[in-house]
Order: structure tokens, then sequence, then C-alpha cells
């Protein structure tokens, strides 16, 4: 086997795992967000259904510091309010969002990328 | 008048209930009997409360399998109302001894055609040819990649305009003569044209589409998915084409649904990602519409891109694992 067909299978287990993970956390931790009313306008705008466990994620998982500008720029509506989902969330929640977030970003970046080396037909 | 309801696979009669609000009581078929509780694909049923006899005989007209198969493809990729329309064009230029298929026509007869209906029939006509032509493009256009796709709108729409003149001075001509439903509507022959549904009926055009607008308004959430579930669907269709025909359709099936999570977790990364960075550097509107449009066509890129890789190799990545494992 090619070292293309082995990360591409490698990449593709863990996309199954991410969704396996989508789903675990959205129904674990952003279901109960989401029947909260007062977290009703802070979960972020929701183009697509189950947009908002990928911005909540996002709030929960990358620094505190970025979230915030990200919250301050003109597009605000577009993320979650860490801060305010910090006080609704339990460390498991937490936990859950960055072990799904991370391997989320990770498996896109590893796509994208092998993707990138086998065009320019490096890999 | 008499409404007929064509359906392109098996349809539930509850579903039909829960989705168009179309009473299992008000669905005839041939024999003006009640139907069963699944309606058969290709197959007109009659709908309205007491049909009379006169329903009877249109019902029988368009009876015959071929009829409603292409009547179902007809009105969804033009639209019901302006199937009609169509329709009586086509008998006018039957009259005129002039044939016109509209696969003959996708396949670009339309040229020698349109020379030919000049000199005969009026510019109406013409225009309406060209904007069903267009539509078919459009149609077709739809596995094609986004700049074709924007392109054959492009030009359905002036066809489509160009029509909408002609067709008003025949109105006039005509006025009177019978009440028309107008070839108004373009967004809808449009949106037709692009999602195929699989029961064509005009009234659930309609629905379908105010509750579409209803969920826009709402949200806009709804863009996302129907673009998502019109993709798999085709894909679906592919898999289960390949399983008719007796091939591999499992390796299909991995193709398939690995290029599609493929394309779709990198595109959203890369959207997600990009706008993260935007945000947290400060720009302007200026700026930030700029970076939007380089992150929006970065991320369909890289989806596009990753689609069309991962369809090219995931066979052979499929060939291997099946090697391996069979050892």
């Amino acid at each position: 086997m090619k070292f293309f067909d082995i990360s591409l299978i490698a990449l593709l287990g863990s996309l199954v795992i991410v969704g396996i993970l989508f789903v675990v956390f959205g129904e674990y931790t952003v279901r109960r967000l989401r029947k909260k009313p007062e977290l009703k306008d802070i979960l972020g705008f929701e183009y697509v259904n189950g947009k908002d466990i990928i911005n909540v994620g996002m709030a929960l998982s990358f620094p505190r510091k970025l979230m915030r500008k990200a919250r301050q720029s003109k597009l605000s509506f577009m993320f979650a309010d860490a801060d305010i989902l910090y006080q609704h969330t339990s460390r498991v929640d937490r936990w859950l969002a960055r072990i799904f977030t991370y391997s989320y970003f990770f498996t896109a970046f590893g796509l994208l990328i092998i993707v990138i080396l086998h065009n320019f037909k490096l890999i | 008048m008499a409404e007929i309801l064509l359906c392109s696979q098996p349809m539930h009669a509850d579903i039909l209930e829960n989705q168009c609000g179309i009473s299992t009581e008000d669905i005839f078929g041939l024999n003006l009997n009640h139907t069963t509780p699944t309606l058969t694909p290709f197959k007109p049923y009659l709908l309205g409360q007491n049909p009379s006899t006169h329903d009877q005989c249109i019902l029988g007209t368009l009876g015959s399998p071929s009829t409603a198969l292409s009547l179902i493809e007809l009105s969804q990729t033009i639209g019901a109302d302006n199937l009609h329309a169509v329709a009586e064009i086509h008998s006018k230029l039957h009259e005129a001894k002039i044939h016109l298929d509209p696969v003959e026509l996708s396949k670009g007869m339309v040229e020698r055609t349109a020379g030919v209906i000049e000199r005969h029939v009026e510019n109406l006509q013409e225009a309406a040819v060209e904007y069903q032509k267009r539509l078919l493009e459009l149609q077709q256009a739809k596995k094609a990649d986004t700049r074709a796709r924007a392109l054959a709108r492009q030009k359905a729409k002036i066809a489509f305009d160009k029509m909408q003149q002609h067709f008003r001075k025949e109105v006039k001509l005509v006025n009177g003569r019978k009440k028309v439903t107008p070839l108004n509507n373009f967004k809808r022959a449009t949106n037709i044209a692009t999602s195929s549904r699989n029961v064509a009926k005009l009234e659930v055009a309609n629905q379908v589409e105010a509750s579409k607008l209803a969920k826009l308004a709402k949200g806009a959430k709804v863009v996302g998915n129907v673009i998502t579930v019109l993709d798999f669907g085709e894909r679906v269709n592919k898999i289960s084409t390949s399983y008719k025909e007796g091939g591999k359709w499992e390796r299909e099936m991995f193709v398939e649904s690995s290029s599609f999570a493929t394309s779709a977790i990198i595109g959203e990364g890369v959207a997600e990602v990009g706008l993260l960075l935007l945000m947290a550097t400060p720009v302007g509107w200026v700026g930030l519409i700029v970076g939007g449009v380089v992150i929006a066509g970065t991320a369909a890129a890289a989806a596009y891109g990753s689609n069309e890789l991962i369809h090219e190799n995931a066979g052979s990545t499929y060939d291997e694992i099946m090697k391996w494992i069979g050892g």
C-alpha cells in the first residue's frame, strides 16, 4: 500500500469517529444547552442544521481570548459566546467539546493536506 | 378542471397527507376507486372530492405509463403551470408540421428547428423553445460546477424575460379566449428545474415554496440543508443505479460516502478557521467582504478539489482494503 492509501484510510476512519463524536456531543451537551431559553441567542448562527454543535465546540475549546475577539467583531452572530457557555457547562462537557473540536479540525485539515500533497504529486 | 397527481417513486398515502395535506379520500385511481395506501409511480391519480366521468376521460388519456413518465419529467423540469403552455405551443407547432422533442432540443437540434420556426410561427414559440432549452440545460448543469450553473441560470433568466415579452403580446391578442395561467414565475421554474422532487403537482409546488420561504425567513437554515440533500440524493442515486445494474455497489457506496464526507468536512473546516482568523484581525467592512469571498472561495475549492480527488482514488483504496482483508 502506498503512503497515500494508508493515510487516506486512517483519516477516513477518524472521519467516522468524528461523526460519532459529533452526535454524542450534540446529544449530550448541545441539546441540553438548546433547551435553555436564555442561551437561545448565543449558540451562534445555525445556517445548516447542527451548525450550532460546531459553534459550541469551538467556543469551548479554542482560546477564550480568540473567541472573545470573534464575538466582538462585526459578524459576532456567527460564533457562540464562550463566556456564557462556560457558566452553563460542566468539566465533562468542555472536555467532550475539546476532543470533538480538535479531532474535527485535525481530520479536516489532515484530509486537506493529503489532498493538496497528492495534487502536487508529492505523495 | 381535473387535478392530476403524479409521482416518480412509490409513495405512501400517509406521507402525502403529512407533507402535502392531501387526504387519501381525495385520491382516485383509474376506475374512480379509492386507491391502495401506496401510490404506484408513473401512474396518474385524480385529485378532488367528486370526480366526474369527464375527469375520468382525462385520466384515461394520460394513463399509459410512457405518457405519465414523460409528463412527470417535463413537469419537474419546467413546472406544471408552464407545462400547459408548452403543450399548447407544441400542438401549434405540430399543426405547422414541426416536430419538437425536448430530448432533441437539449441535444442542440434547436438551431435547425429554430430556423424553421422563424418562418412558420410566431416569436413566442421560439422564445418558449429557447426557454425550455435553457431550463433543460439548467437541469443538466446541476451536475456541473458552480460557475457553469450560474451561467446556465443567467441564460435561462434572459430567455425567460424574452419569452415573457412575447407572451404578454400573445395574451393581449387572445385576451378573453380563456383564463391563462401566465408563465409568470421564473423562480419557481428554476427551482423545479434544480430540485428534482418526486411528486408533480402545481399546488404542491406552491406549498413547498411557501414553507421554504417561511423557513428561509426564519433563519436561512434550510439553504445549506437543501444543497446537501440534493448532493446526497444524487450520490445515493449513483449507488442504486450501480446496484440495479449488478455492479459493485458496495465499492460505489464507499467512493460516494467517503468523497461526500471528506468534501463536507474540509469545506466546513476551512470556512470555520478562515472566518475565525478573519474575525480575530481588525478589518473594516470592505476587508470583511473581501476576506469572506476569499474564504468562501477557498472552502469551496478545497471541498470541490477533495471531492474530485477522493472520488478518483477511493475506489483503488477500497480495492486495497479488500485485498488486505482477503489476505
